[in-house]
Parts: structure tokens; sequence; C-alpha cells
């Protein structure tokens, strides 16, 4: 038998060594429990009543009972060291609090972590933080076409591009060739910020999906390592980084000064023809 | 003094537990609480025993342990027996009681211990002095101390060794028969 399995039975059966211990520890907790029992300062003026001792004998306990008493003031409770961390973390909870929701800077960091937190078009560009500004980093392929599915956003369609401009006081890209129809305008808005969905169909029977967002930081570009699987063009005010995928797919994203473009298509899609067509307000 | 105010912040800290360790010997809850106030007079009384005390809580549950005996002494109550208490416990149903081979064995095992290693086990186990502390208390050698009870150890280890080899053939012949 191993020490302490000996020892576990002793300490449930210590009447084994010494009857006179008549049941364990455990047991006598629990009927212990059962009732209130006096505390320490009572127990002492119990002790101290029927002992008959001067003062002087109980000057020890006396101490004791007062450093208790003390602890329990509020103050005192304070230089516990439980009392301390909650009180630490909630004085932290309450500075960070106040300066994301009253301070100029921490709003605008608040906006900025909230960006950098939310998924803008469900994933298919993430946004990052960085000293620059913000980077705009398409983690898959977007998939425009999925109109179906955009939890959050309160949308509503619009007769033309003008009467959205003139509403939201926003400039949307538009794409204007001949042959190119504009077959529908739905402004999105968000917690972010705007979104405008613009649908054409080209000559050739592609559609094809602009999301202009405007968020509320500034866009620069994308991050360094996606960039080997996107093309690069840049032009005056905007650049656009595009791809085609093996399914003919066509997606791109457009950088803008005050917003990004998000761009799919269902064929492929010239990128010179769109650079040409694509026009900044 | 200093010493004797050190243990009453222990004591005060313990006081539930001290508690329990005199219910172990009264079984009452309010005789408890006057061996609680006797071992406080004690201490207060005698402050000069206090001094040196390497295991502040351990000594405290020795302590009221021995006051707890001496109540029952001073108030004429019979010390039952080791079956007497299987007994009640094994009818008042407070706790799920199992008289297995181990506790069979352990109680034949410890019976046979001279009382001072009885006395050195239950200091060790119940109240949780280490071997070199309860060495300096009983004023023996430390290295005296660990021979004995590395010498139980090893007599327990032995006699559980045998008893699993008798228990194991026995179930090996009623298999067999």
């Amino acid at each position: 038998m191993r020490r302490a399995k000996l020892y576990k039975v002793l300490r449930k059966h210590p009447y084994l060594l010494d009857p006179r211990i008549r049941m364990s520890k455990r047991e006598a907790l629990s009927l212990i429990d059962a009732q209130p029992r006096q505390d320490f300062k009572e127990v002492i003026a119990s002790a101290k009543e029927r002992s008959k001792l001067g003062d002087c004998a109980w000057r020890a306990a006396d101490n004791v009972v007062a450093r208790q008493v003390r602890r329990h003031t509020f103050f005192n409770a304070l230089r516990t060291p439980w009392f301390r961390r909650i009180a630490i973390a909630a004085a932290a909870i309450c500075i960070i609090s106040v300066f994301f929701t009253l301070t100029p800077v921490g709003r605008t960091w608040a906006a900025e972590v909230k960006l950098y937190s939310v998924e803008i078009l469900h994933g298919t560009l993430s946004v990052e933080y960085e000293d620059s500004g913000i980077t705009a980093k398409p983690s898959f392929v977007p998939n425009l076409f999925d109109l179906s599915n955009r939890s959050g956003a309160h949308s509503i369609v619009y007769a033309s591009l003008k009467e959205f401009a003139e509403q939201k006081k926003l400039n949307p890209v538009m794409v204007y060739d001949v042959g190119v129809q504009l077959e529908r305008i739905e402004g999105e808005t968000y917690s972010f910020g705007e979104a405008l969905l613009t649908v054409y169909r080209l000559p050739t029977d592609a559609v094809l999906l602009l999301r202009q967002s405007w968020a509320e930081c500034k866009m620069t570009a994308f991050s360094s390592d996606q960039t080997e699987y996107w093309h690069y063009a840049a032009d005056e005010g905007y650049e656009l980084y595009y791809r085609t995928d093996s399914d003919d797919t066509f997606s791109a994203v457009a950088v803008l000064n005050d917003s990004y473009v998000l761009i799919g298509s269902n064929k492929p899609v010239d990128a010179d023809w769109l650079m040409s067509a694509f026009i900044i307000p | 003094m200093e010493t004797l105010e050190k243990l009453l912040a222990v004591y005060s800290n313990n006081l539930r537990e001290l508690r329990a360790a005199a219910m172990t010997v009264v079984c009452n809850a309010d005789e408890a609480e006057d061996i609680i106030q006797d071992t406080i007079i004690k201490l207060v009384t005698h402050p000069e025993k206090c001094v040196n005390v390497s295991n502040p809580l351990a000594y405290l549950r020795t302590c009221v342990r021995n006051e707890a005996v001496d109540y029952l002494r001073r108030n004429g109550r019979e010390i039952p027996t080791i079956d007497e208490t299987l007994n009640r416990i094994k009818h008042t149903g407070d706790e799920q009681f199992e008289y297995s081979d181990d506790l069979a064995w352990v109680r034949e095992c410890v019976d046979n211990l001279p009382s001072d290693m009885k006395e050195v086990l239950i200091r060790n186990a119940v109240d949780g002095w280490t071997i070199p502390e309860l060495a300096k208390e009983m004023g023996i050698p430390p290295k005296t101390l660990y021979d004995k009870v590395s010498r139980l150890k090893k007599k327990i280890r032995t006699n559980y060794a045998s008893m699993l080899t008798v228990i194991f053939l026995f179930m090996l012949a009623n298999l067999c028969s």
C-alpha cells in the first residue's frame, strides 16, 4: 500500500489510530457548517467571561480582534491581495472605457479597432490597421454575386447614381462605355459606413458587380504578402488589383482616396477596358 | 507575546477547521465551542509555551484535540471502542461507509503499532506535522524519527503485498474449483 493511500484511509477513519477521535474531519465540518457559529471576536468575548483573567492577559487576543475589525473596513480591504486585484481590474476597465468613448483619439482608435474586427462584406475583404493607414487585404475571391446573404445591412434601391450621390453626399464610381447597361443601384448602410452595389451588364453578356464602400478610415493599399496573387495597375486617383480565376470569374479591388471598390464578374473582363471605362467623379 | 499574537491570528483564520478538530473528539457542536474557548484560555494563560512553534496550524490542531480529550476525561465520558465507532458511522449513514479490505487491513496493521508511532501517524496524517517538525516537537533527533517511519512504511508495504498475494491465491483457488 502506498503512503498516500494509507494516509487517506487514516484521515477518513482516524479512530483506527486513536479511538478518542470518533469521526473524520469531513464529517465534523459538515456538522459544524449546519448551524451558524460564533466568529473569533465572539469566541474571545465568551472565553474572557469564562476565564476571569485580567485584561493584560488578553492583550494579544484583543490585538488580533482589532486587526480583524480593521481589515473588514473598506479601505483596509483594499490592502488584501484579492480585493486589490479586483479594484485594479475595475479601474483599468473604467479608464479604458472613458478613453475609448470620451476622448477624440480614443474614439478614432475605437473606430479603427471596430473596422479591424468587422469582416467587411462577409469576409471577402479583411482590413488591417497599419501606421500608414488602413490596408485592404482580399482573403479570397469576393463573391459579390451572393446578394442574398447581407446580414446587418439596411439597403435602399436607387433610381440613379445621381440620386444616391445627392442623398448620401458621396461620390460613387461608375462604368461607362457603349453597350454597358446599369441594371441595379442599391445603397447599403452598415455599422462601419456606407456601401453602394451597382450591377452592370456588359456587351459580352457578362454581369459586372461593383460594391463601393466608404469606410470610416482611409484606405491605402494591399498588404505586400497578397500582391503576388493579384495584378496591379494604377491610374489617376486609384489603384487597381485584379485577377482572373481558373473558372474564368473576374475579381478586382480598386482603392480610391475615400473608398474602395470590390469588382466581380461571372466572365473574364479585360482590365485595360475596365480602366478605360471606370469613371471616378 | 508577539508569538502568542501570531498564533492567535492563525487561530482566528482557521477557526472552522479547529472547531472541526474538537468536534472529531466530542461529536457535539456546543461542546466543541467550549473546547475552542478553553484552548484559547490555555494559550493566553501560558504564552511561554507558544514560543518556537514551527508549524502553528498543526500545533493548534494538536492543542485543540488534546483539550477535547481532557474535556472528555473531566466529564467522565467513556471512550468508545473502534467497533462501536464503526457501528455508529455505519448506522448514522452520515458518510458513505465502506468496510473494505483496505480498511480492515489498515486496522490490523495499526493495531500492532507501538503507541508512540500511532501518535506520530496521527500528528503526521491528521494534524499535518512534517517529520522534522515532529522530531523537534518530540525532542528526538530527526534521523531517528525518519528511520522509525521508514521501517513502518516498509513493514506496511511488505504486509500489504503479502495480503494481496493471499487474496489473489484465494481467488485463483475459487476459480479453479
